[in-house]
């Protein structure tokens, strides 16, 4: 169960780096800037 | 003798700094050299087994990914190891399987290059685990790291063509760097006496008539990564204050040397990189200063002692020593603990819990800065961070467009910097004022007065930092402790990643703006006093206060 607990925590974590990064790319590209 | 000691450390890698950076810039610049020849075939043949056909370069965001993706790989391998040790060859000494989440915070510390260690090598690791796992990881995070710094010079000094193959890079750092130095390193610890053996622990019987069991293993090969990467930690509980670990003075300046010369080297490959090595040279004399201000506060702390000691009629000219080891005194203890909190590679010669409080404070606040010299690359690219903040700052100053080596600085480059800069502090403070709110967090606490704070905040701290060391009164190897910095961990090593290397990315298509007669040059000593002014400026506002509580109210009980 506690390495269950763990291993989930490890993607979650990992899964919001992904989306931060798509986030990242986002503003990169000038997303949300005032035209 | 104390002052001359630290000068000629000081001397030596100074006169590093140029032959290694230049050395780094050769080995990314992908341009033709004579280290080709040696290395080429077998990198040629790692290429073949990791089936890399294509060394085309990435996209920052396919950079990052690859990164990334390396890590996990490596994390759940790592994980299933210490989870399975116990059944696992090569352990002489019948160690068992780690708690899970024990191993949770040991696979995210090693991958992070925080090298936080919750357990105690002598009897929680065993031989297969400190070499498969531990020393493994110990390469793999050392690279991790400098490759985004090499990715992110190349987005800031070049036009176009992406960041680089994060897979090329990462085997040339293996291949070119990190294994020759490790073996050239371990080499020399162990004609200094330092132990390199698979055989079990010995037992010996004392003169009391007591069984002693002296943990012994393969440490020279640990210890040389351990440092060359930046990595902290150690083969034994307390690290390089062991006796096997770093036997005596001089091993002592070795290990310095080698975790300081290629953080220190990456501001002069900076400068190659940008065919300006003038901007390299602020840039490290901008950390030096910091440096040597730090280092000169833990130095007169440790050497004025405890008054209150000295007030008790015990002859204390020796200065404060307390938790360190006599071959070494108050010299050398001061300059590996400054250089550790710098350079972030944590391992300890002394114990840092035993600090005078203004002598704690030196490299508490190191890493709370995480620009002095920093960690195998990711430091370097924090104070260009705050360079780019600078140049920002000044613009607004003077009403002009920003300008950083020719590039507009805009809007979207500093959306991210500023995430980056302001996660540092988040994962730091919210943690321990967490951490004050629970018991889970309090029983931890050896201390119930300001240094129990102290405690609790260099946890965090260390981990944000990736720096591993601690204040270890600190009970640490609790669920909640485990889970809670290795989420920080996590935190403060890939946030601040993803974001800077977005910001490389972003400067790489942009258009070099021609110099004009208003260019503000970030080439001069007048940009290196607004880069440290920068940075301090930024650390006071965010953890002046909390320093306040811990070790500087600590510091007035004592007066």
């Amino acid at each position: 169960m506690m390495d269950f607990l763990m291993v989930i925590t490890l993607a979650g974590v990992f899964g919001v780096f992904l989306l931060f990064l798509m986030w990242c790319g986002h503003v990169v590209d000038g997303g949300g800037e005032n035209q | 003798m104390d002052i001359l000691q630290i000068c000629i450390v000081i001397v030596v890698l100074l006169l590093l700094v140029k032959p290694v950076g230049s050395y780094v810039y050769h080995v990314f610049s992908n341009e033709e050299n004579r280290t080709d020849k040696i290395f080429g075939p077998v990198e040629k043949l790692l290429y073949q087994i990791i089936g890399l056909k294509n060394r085309s370069s990435m996209s920052w965001k396919k950079y990052a990914l690859s990164m990334i993706a390396t890590n996990i790989i490596l994390v759940a391998v790592s994980y299933l190891v210490l989870r399975l040790m116990g059944g696992l060859p090569v352990n002489p000494n019948q160690t068992g399987n780690m708690e899970a989440s024990l191993s949770f915070n040991t696979v995210i510390s090693f991958m992070t290059n925080t090298n936080l260690q919750h357990y105690s090598g002598e009897s929680g690791m065993s031989y297969f685990g400190q070499m498969i796992v531990i020393t493994m990881m110990m390469f793999t995070s050392a690279a991790s790291g400098l490759v985004i710094a090499i990715a992110f010079i190349r987005g800031v000094t070049r036009r176009g063509g992406g960041l680089g193959n994060f897979f090329e890079d990462f085997v040339k750092a293996h291949t070119r760097l990190f294994l020759p130095l490790a073996l050239i390193v371990t080499l020399v610890l162990v004609g200094l006496q330092v132990p390199q053996t698979l055989d079990p622990n010995v037992t010996v019987n004392t003169l009391g008539g007591a069984v002693q069991h002296i943990a012994m293993g393969p440490v020279a090969s640990l210890e040389s990564i351990k440092h060359l990467g930046t990595n902290g930690g150690g083969f034994f509980g307390v690290n390089s204050a062991h006796p096997f670990e770093n036997p005596r003075p001089l091993t002592n300046v070795i290990e310095i040397l080698s975790m300081w010369t290629i953080s220190a080297s990456l501001p002069y490959t900076f400068g190659r990189f940008a065919k300006n090595r003038k901007q390299g040279w602020i840039i490290f004399s901008a950390m030096m200063v910091l440096f040597l201000a730090f280092l000169s506060l833990t130095y007169f702390s440790e050497k004025s002692g405890n008054p209150l000691i000295h007030d008790l009629g015990i002859n204390s000219t020796q200065g404060s020593m307390e938790g360190k080891e006599v071959r070494f005194g108050v010299a050398q203890s001061a300059l590996f603990t400054t250089v550790t909190t710098a350079a972030t590679t944590g391992s300890v010669n002394n114990m840092h819990d035993t600090l005078t409080p203004l002598g704690g404070l030196a490299p508490l606040a190191e890493m709370m800065l995480n620009v002095v010299f920093g960690g195998k690359g990711v430091g370097f690219v924090n104070m260009i961070m705050y360079a780019i903040l600078g140049v920002f700052i000044c613009g607004l100053m003077v009403g002009r467009t920003p300008e950083f080596l020719g590039r507009k600085i805009e809007s979207r480059e500093m959306k991210l910097i500023a995430i980056a800069i302001l996660a540092h502090p988040l994962i730091i403070l919210a943690p321990t004022a967490i951490s004050f709110m629970t018991h889970l967090g309090t029983d931890a606490l050896s201390n119930p007065m300001y240094h129990g704070l102290s405690q609790s905040l260099y946890e965090f701290t260390s981990s944000a930092a990736n720096n591993g060391s601690g204040f270890e009164g600190l009970g640490d190897n609790t669920v909640f402790w485990n889970v809670s910095t290795g989420l920080v961990m996590l935190l403060g090593r890939y946030v601040s990643i993803i974001a800077l290397l977005g910001v490389a990315g972003s400067l790489s298509r942009k258009q070099p703006v021609p110099e004009t007669i208003g260019t503000f040059h970030t080439d001069t000593k007048l940009f290196g006093g607004i880069l440290v002014g920068t940075v301090l400026l930024i650390g006071a506002l965010t953890f002046l206060p909390v320093l306040v509580l811990g070790p500087i109210a600590e510091y007035l009980t004592l007066r």
